[in-house]
């Protein structure tokens, strides 16, 4: 045999323990995204939600080289557009200064003054050369930063005017800037102001500490490949990466590929042993250097675990150092890596491909690593030793280039700058003593990158959270001067997605005696759906939850025909499909085939190229011709002694749920959202989905309460839940009525076209048909609007079009092959607001907010908040974070463009023909993000959400205590606003900064013309319905 | 005069894109900025006029207005009594060709319109369009091998640098170069056949070479010229054993991959070889190793494209399987079948391509509606598991061709190379005197180790 059983019988080492434990805490700073098909939103710094989110971030940065913050120029960019002002940086700047000692108050500027200038002005330590440069080339010594204020500069040059007058008349000029000429005193006021400054800015050094040296943090926190990189230029991984790539797509492959590796049951690690060790075979050099290495593992029956504590032992990894080390060997590939521990812990995304083990991968990529990192070191440095000592070899020989050395008077040039900001001159600064001066470089030192971004983030999260809370103030007092009393004529209830937020506000612009309402998108039923035209079962319910029951959908017993007739005619055009895609891909059927299929593709080449609206239209009309739609219905009920099936046993979930069963469900769900009395004749229960073509990542537009999928089905069943008479009787028994004359109808919202279907209309009684057609009608015109409040975010679509031509236009972009955005998806969310809907409704909140609908009145003491926020909690912050991450380092957490990516193995997208998996979002979806922690609006009162966060540490707690998301309440009593201020652990009441708050007629008044984001508004709906 | 006018109508198929390339470019290079407005603009205008021409021509030749023929425009340059002149071959095969790359490259522009909205690279892939649009007609219109030789090779250098349009990271750089540098190598064939043909018939028109071939030439410049047309379509077209660069190839955005690599550019060699069929006809060793290539490079793409596991190399080894076909098919003299295939062919697999992004979109559906992977191929069904495996992984290695090309051919060059500067740096050192210590001028790999310097110190 050519490979070892690679899961052999656990080997008695004692050593094996401690390695599972190092690669268990290794695999935290891998991506957790699953295949691509699915696409969650998580929170990417998942792994360090224990740590309060700033520190999470200074760990990331060191570990990952990642950016957690955007960069400085960013957010100076945001302050002269406006989207962060004084008073936020000085809210920002007291928090940070209230949090950190004092220590020596160094007049005349005084801490707070001199970080606002810190973070204004780029004060930067610069090199020897970068120095030279700014004093000879930019004469930075002669004339003032051109960033000095105008009047700033007036008085600075007045005041050394004046200063030197005096030291003229008194013969000091010599000792006050003994390096100026003196030739042309009166002429030259601003050279000589500046050389006496640049003199008494002297003497002052940097404490700061240097960085390490790489060589010491290997092999603990560095690789040898990250060394090797830094001394030589050449990266080792590369030398192997495509290869490893390939290799595992192969393995891991869930169907793309035609043929696909054969016994790879086997294991990974036994593949990979195959693949090397068939002899004849020419393999890329670095990898076939680890042929010799690989045949030594075979013959001594090595298995993987052996394999990773041999070459932990021959590169002189101490076991102290085995989690920093193995994540930096993981991290030369992070996607693929990740992909292999994800499918190793979730059997259930394998979809039929083995079982992979990051251990085996560990192995395997230890292998090949060593062979590439001898031959980089022997050919560049001529080491042939052993590779444990090549971090001594590199040290002692002085390879390391030290990171740029600070020039020696570089302290002294940031004083320099400083001073000049801070309208200080020679006189101010020679009136100072030396520690005074020192102290104030010592505080610029202290106030580094990391802590300037941090509070310029805060700032910019203040700025907009003021703005929220003004608006949410004022419409909390609307609300009480004018209490709504008129009972809704039929009401909607929405995902609580921020896109929804449009939909619900123009519904109720439209239809002023409609009533909308936000709930989770799975409506409270966790159920395993098989569709009649799915061949498998999907999970309809948030991530992480498991399913109990079944819901099929099944033809009527009239229509089982038609169904029979839509079954094969979909598996014949598949089948069609199948030869013109697949079969034109091989010799043989390509020649036989491509004549005919190449002809047939210049129609869709060209109508779905050139005019896409059209072909989007006939494509609909084709499917709608060829496969019958039979009338169906949801297998929602079983008795509760019904006999559980043989099929239902193999799925291991009934199918349906039992009466009580859905009672519970339904309760829950209606008592979450509030809506327990008052419920119209019509209730319209919508989920939603995203339909888009040519685009990977489509699963990551859809409902995320229902692990990233579409949201009709729960929407259908709830309603038809709703209808049954057995539940309503079930539910006025604990207190929710709903009236006999109520009829609940399903239905599901497609985000991308904004197109709205209802399901099962037929069933709807007669005396509430004319209802529902005004429904239908408002509907209509609701999501017109909404199509066009959408596309002003679009900058390919012009600004003037009309409502009907923007849902055309909408129409058109979700078929068209060649548009990377086919929306914007959660792209605008930054806010969460659960309460009552009067709080939020006639409030513009531009797509902002999640919301969520939730009565305190009938909760209270907070067991229904509870079980809303244990759910709402991680998908909000989720999705948010997720974005954040994205947002701050696309390069890292991100995706990157989406125009060169590439399916691989169905499981996620490479940036080209061999790259990492690329994880997170892409640039195009995140472009006209602002990335800020969801700012979470509670109608409740703070020590019900800290009793809450007690009780659910994982779940709420760690989001809020350690700042992952930013928590407010407002009392449902007294309207008063309080904010959970994480530097002082408790809440505190928020006070209006009286601001001015925009009110407008109506929300098309507001965003016609405007692309960006727009200031949240009150809309006076007397006004607009005048 | 009919025949002038249709000469312009010629000139302004080629003409209209370069002429767009050098409105943008001009303004570029003299300071402008130019917006995705403007440069979209100009160059779906240059198209546009190439496309207007193209149909011109056709609509002239075809409704008899115009004997098909060669077209003279002028002279474009003499040297001696020899004079090149501007010629464009105005047929059945090269109407077509106009008429497809002009459609092609307008679907091509008007999908990038939308999906490199907002790149930083916009203006710098439309330039590159038009310049491989102008590139591409020169190439298929021109009647003389020296005509198709310019616009061949400004095919090359954008197809190069597309495949490097994002050039801030490094894979797409290196397999941009590894596109050029085949090129470069290839193309030297085309050189050679262009030199030889001249040589032996006097003429560059590749019509009328064969007949001044058989009248003037012997027997080893038959065979010369065409093996040397072949080792240029080769290249291009990606055969075997220098085709490891099309699948690298995929690094550029999408629809500069099917531009290329699913319709155009890949075809190019089926073109050449179409044009210089005759020239093969004559040499039986030449056809012989024409159908060789063709057939080896489709055995070849076929097995290794079953086992591609992402959507753009699976792609890119069944264009590469099917322009195989193409080349044995011309070898066999079916000249007509090859000119169908590889028209079919570009239209389908630049659909393909452009829909790859959709792959697994398509996937799900196909399994939802129940229907299955076909497998290994249906020949290696029928062996034992354990001879499968023999067949996969060397599939999955590409059966080792990179390998083998970087052993015999890169490493040895590198390594002439270096000796020759060593050799060059001793004469240098011996005749002047001095010591030709340039180290800092050398690359980076060349660079004596460190190390080594450390312990002679």
């Amino acid at each position: 045999m050519l490979h070892a059983p690679s899961r052999s019988k656990p080997t008695d080492d004692p050593r094996g323990d401690r390695l599972r434990a190092a690669l268990a805490e290794a695999a935290h700073a891998l991506p957790a995204q699953g295949p691509i098909s699915v696409f969650v939103h998580h929170n990417t710094l998942h792994s360090l939600t224990h740590l309060p989110f700033h520190d999470a971030i200074a760990t990331a940065s060191v570990e990952l080289d990642a950016q957690g913050y955007l960069g400085e120029d960013a957010y100076r960019a945001a302050y002269a557009r406006g989207r962060i002002d004084d008073a936020d940086l000085d809210a920002a700047l007291r928090e940070h200064l209230h949090a950190i000692p004092h220590g020596h108050r160094a007049r005349p500027l005084g801490p707070k003054a001199l970080c606002r200038i810190a973070l204004l002005h780029p004060l930067p330590v610069l090199s020897e050369a970068a120095l030279a440069w700014q004093i000879e080339e930019r004469g930075a010594l002669a004339r003032m930063r051109p960033d000095v204020p105008a009047g700033a500069r007036a008085s600075f040059l007045e005041r050394s005017l004046r200063w030197m007058r005096t030291q003229r008349a008194a013969g000091d000029l010599e000792r006050a800037a003994p390096e100026h000429p003196r030739a042309s005193l009166e002429a030259d006021v601003e050279g000589w102001a500046l050389a006496a400054l640049w003199h008494a800015c002297r003497g002052v050094r940097s404490r700061a500490r240097a960085p390490r040296s790489i060589a010491d943090r290997v092999p603990s926190e560095r690789s040898h490949r990250d060394l090797l990189l830094q001394v030589t230029g050449v990266d080792p991984a590369r030398l192997v990466n495509p290869w490893l790539v390939r290799f595992c797509a192969a393995f891991l492959d869930q169907g793309m590929a035609a043929w696909s590796m054969p016994g790879r049951e086997r294991g990974m690690l036994a593949c990979f042993r195959e693949e090397l060790t068939t002899g004849w075979l020419p393999l890329p050099s670095a990898v076939a250097r680890a042929r010799g290495m690989v045949r030594d593992q075979v013959e001594r029956g090595l298995d993987a675990e052996a394999t990773v504590l041999e070459a932990l032992e021959q590169l002189g990894v101490p076991p102290s150092a085995w989690s920093g080390f193995l994540t930096r060997v993981l991290l030369a590939l992070p996607g693929w890596a990740g992909m292999v521990h994800r499918l190793e812990e979730h059997p259930e995304e394998r979809e039929g491909s083995p079982a992979p083990s990051l251990l085996e991968l560990t192995a395997i990529r230890l292998t090949l690593d060593r062979a590439a990192w001898a031959r980089v070191a022997e050919e560049e440095l001529g080491f042939q030793r052993s590779l444990a000592e090549l971090p001594r070899f590199v040290a002692s020989h002085g390879l390391v280039d030290a990171p740029e050395r600070p020039a020696k008077q570089e302290a002294s040039f940031r004083l320099f700058g400083l001073a000049q900001l801070a309208g200080l001159t020679a006189e101010d600064l020679g009136a100072m003593r030396a520690r005074d001066k020192q102290a104030l470089v010592d505080r610029l030192d202290a106030f580094d990158e990391l802590t300037r971004r941090r509070i310029w983030q805060e700032a910019y999260e203040a700025h907009h959270r003021e703005e929220a809370l003004e608006v949410l103030h004022c419409a909390e007092r609307r609300r009480r001067r004018r209490p709504r009393v008129a009972p809704a004529r039929w009401q909607l209830t929405c995902c609580i997605d921020d896109r929804a937020e449009s939909l619900r506000r123009h519904v109720e612009e439209v239809a002023p005696d409609a009533e909308t309402f936000g709930v989770a998108g799975f409506y409270g039923l966790a159920i395993e759906y098989v569709g009649i035209d799915g061949a498998r079962g999907s999970a309809l319910c948030p991530a992480g939850v498991v399913p109990g029951h079944a819901v099929h959908e099944v033809p009527e017993p009239e229509h089982e025909t038609w169904a029979d007739a839509r079954r094969a005619r979909r598996a014949a055009i598949a089948k069609l499909s199948r030869i013109t895609t697949q079969g034109t891909r091989d010799m043989v059927g390509g020649v036989l085939m491509t004549p005919l299929a190449g002809v047939a593709a210049a129609f869709p080449l060209v109508t779905r190229l050139l005019f896409p609206l059209v072909a989007e239209r006939i494509r609909r009309h084709a499917k709608a011709l060829l496969l019958p739609t039979p009338k169906t219905s949801l297998t929602h009920t079983r008795q509760e002694e019904e006999a559980i099936e043989a099929a239902e046993v193999r799925e291991a979930r009934p199918r349906g749920f039992t009466l009580r069963e859905q009672v519970d469900r339904v309760a829950a769900t209606l008592e979450n959202m509030g809506l327990t009395r008052a419920v119209a004749p019509l209730v319209i229960t919508l989920g939603h989905g995203s339909v888009s073509v040519n685009n990977p990542h489509e699963s990551a537009y859809d409902c995320g309460a229902c692990s990233g999928r579409h949201g009709g089905p729960n929407g259908r069943l709830f309603a038809a839940l709703c209808n049954r008479p057995d539940v309503r009787r079930g539910l006025r028994e604990r207190g929710i009525d709903i009236p006999d004359g109520t009829w609940f109808v399903g239905g599901l919202n497609n985000t991308a076209n904004d197109e709205v279907v209802l399901y099962d209309t037929e069933e709807v009684p007669e005396a509430l048909r004319p209802l529902l057609a005004e429904v239908r009608e408002a509907l209509d015109v609701a999501r017109a609007r909404d199509a066009h409040e959408r596309c002003r975010r679009f900058d390919d679509t012009p600004l003037d079009l009309s409502p009907e031509a923007a849902l055309r236009s909408v129409e058109a972009r979700v078929g068209d092959l060649s548009q990377t955005r086919p929306e914007y998806n959660h792209a605008t969310n930054s806010l969460c607001i659960v309460g009552r809907r009067s709080l939020t409704r006639g409030v513009f909140l531009d797509r902002r907010a999640f919301l969520v609908s939730y009565d305190p009145e009938s909760d209270p003491d907070g067991t229904i908040l509870e079980r809303v926020l244990v759910a709402v909690g991680p998908v909000g912050t989720g999705i948010s974070l997720e974005y954040y991450f994205s947002s701050v380092d696309n390069d890292r957490f991100g995706a990157g463009t989406k125009t060169p990516h590439n399916l691989s193995g169905l499981l996620g997208v490479m940036d080209g023909h061999a790259s990492d998996l690329r994880t997170g979002l892409t640039a195009e979806m995140v472009e006209i993000h602002e990335p800020m922690r969801l700012l979470t609006v509670v109608e409740s009162k703070p020590e019900v959400l800290l009793a809450i966060a007690r009780r659910q540490p994982k779940a709420v707690g760690e989001l809020v205590l350690n700042a992952w998301m930013q928590l407010v309440t407002i009392d449902p009593d007294d309207g008063t606003i309080s904010r959970y201020v994480p530097s002082k652990g408790a809440f505190v009441r928020w006070e209006p900064r009286g601001g001015p708050v925009p009110i407008v007629r109506s929300s098309m008044a507001h965003y016609t013309g405007e692309r960006g984001c727009l200031p949240l508004a009150l809309i006076d709906e007397e006004a607009a319905h005048a | 005069m009919p025949e002038i006018a249709l000469a312009w109508w010629v000139l302004g198929v080629a003409a209209a894109p370069a002429a767009a390339f050098v409105l943008v470019a001009t303004h570029w290079l003299l300071g402008g900025s130019p917006g995705e407005k403007l440069v979209r603009r100009v160059v779906m205008a240059g198209n546009i006029v190439s496309l207007l021409c193209a149909g011109a021509v056709a609509v002239r030749i075809f409704a008899g207005m115009d004997p098909p023929g060669t077209v003279e425009v002028g002279d474009w340059f003499g040297a001696g009594g020899y004079a090149f002149e501007l010629a464009f071959r105005v047929d059945a095969l090269s109407i077509t060709m106009m008429l497809l790359v002009a459609v092609v490259t307008g679907l091509i522009g008007h999908f990038s319109i939308r999906y490199l909205h907002g790149q930083p690279g916009f203006a710098r892939f439309f330039l590159l369009l038009s310049l491989f649009a102008a590139g591409m007609q020169l190439l298929v219109a021109g009647a003389s091998i020296d005509q198709l030789f310019v616009g061949w090779e400004l095919v090359g250098l954008t197809s190069a640098l597309l495949v490097g349009y994002f050039h801030t990271r490094r894979t797409p750089v290196e397999a941009a170069v590894r596109v050029f540098v085949t090129y470069r190598a290839c193309d030297l064939g085309l050189l050679i056949g262009a030199v030889l043909l001249h040589q032996a018939s006097g003429t560059s028109d590749l019509a009328l070479a064969p007949a001044a071939m058989r009248e003037h030439a012997g027997g080893a410049m038959a065979t010369l010229v065409p093996m040397a047309l072949l080792l240029a379509a080769m290249g291009k077209s990606a055969q075997l054993p220098v085709g490891g660069w099309l699948p690298r190839a995929m690094e550029g955005p999408t629809p500069s991959s099917a531009l290329f690599y699913g319709a155009l550019s890949v075809h190019a060699g089926v073109y050449l070889l179409l044009r210089a069929q005759p020239l093969f006809a004559a040499s039986p060793l030449a056809t012989t190793a024409l159908v060789a290539v063709g057939a080896a490079t489709a055995v070849h793409g076929t097995l290794v494209g079953r086992v591609q596991t992402d959507a753009k190399s699976s792609l890119a080894y069944a264009t590469m399987t099917q322009v195989g076909v193409m080349i044995v098919e011309i070898g066999l003299v079916l000249t007509t079948l090859a000119l169908v295939h590889r028209v079919s062919h570009e239209l389908l697999r630049c659909l393909q391509l452009l829909r790859a992004p959709s792959a697994l979109h398509d996937a799900r559906a196909l399994a939802a509606a129940g229907a299955r992977s076909s497998g290994p191929p249906v020949y290696l069904r029928l062996l034992p598991e354990s001879l499968g495996r023999l067949v996969y992984h060397p599939s999955l290695e590409r059966f080792g061709l990179d390998a083998l090309l970087e052993r015999a051919i890169s490493r040895p060059v590198l390594r002439l190379g270096l000796a020759l500067d060593r050799v060059e740096r001793r004469w240098i050192e011996v005749l002047t005197g001095e010591s030709a210590a340039h180290e800092e001028e050398l690359p980076a790999t060349v660079r004596p180790a460190p190390a080594t310097k450390a312990r002679k110190g």
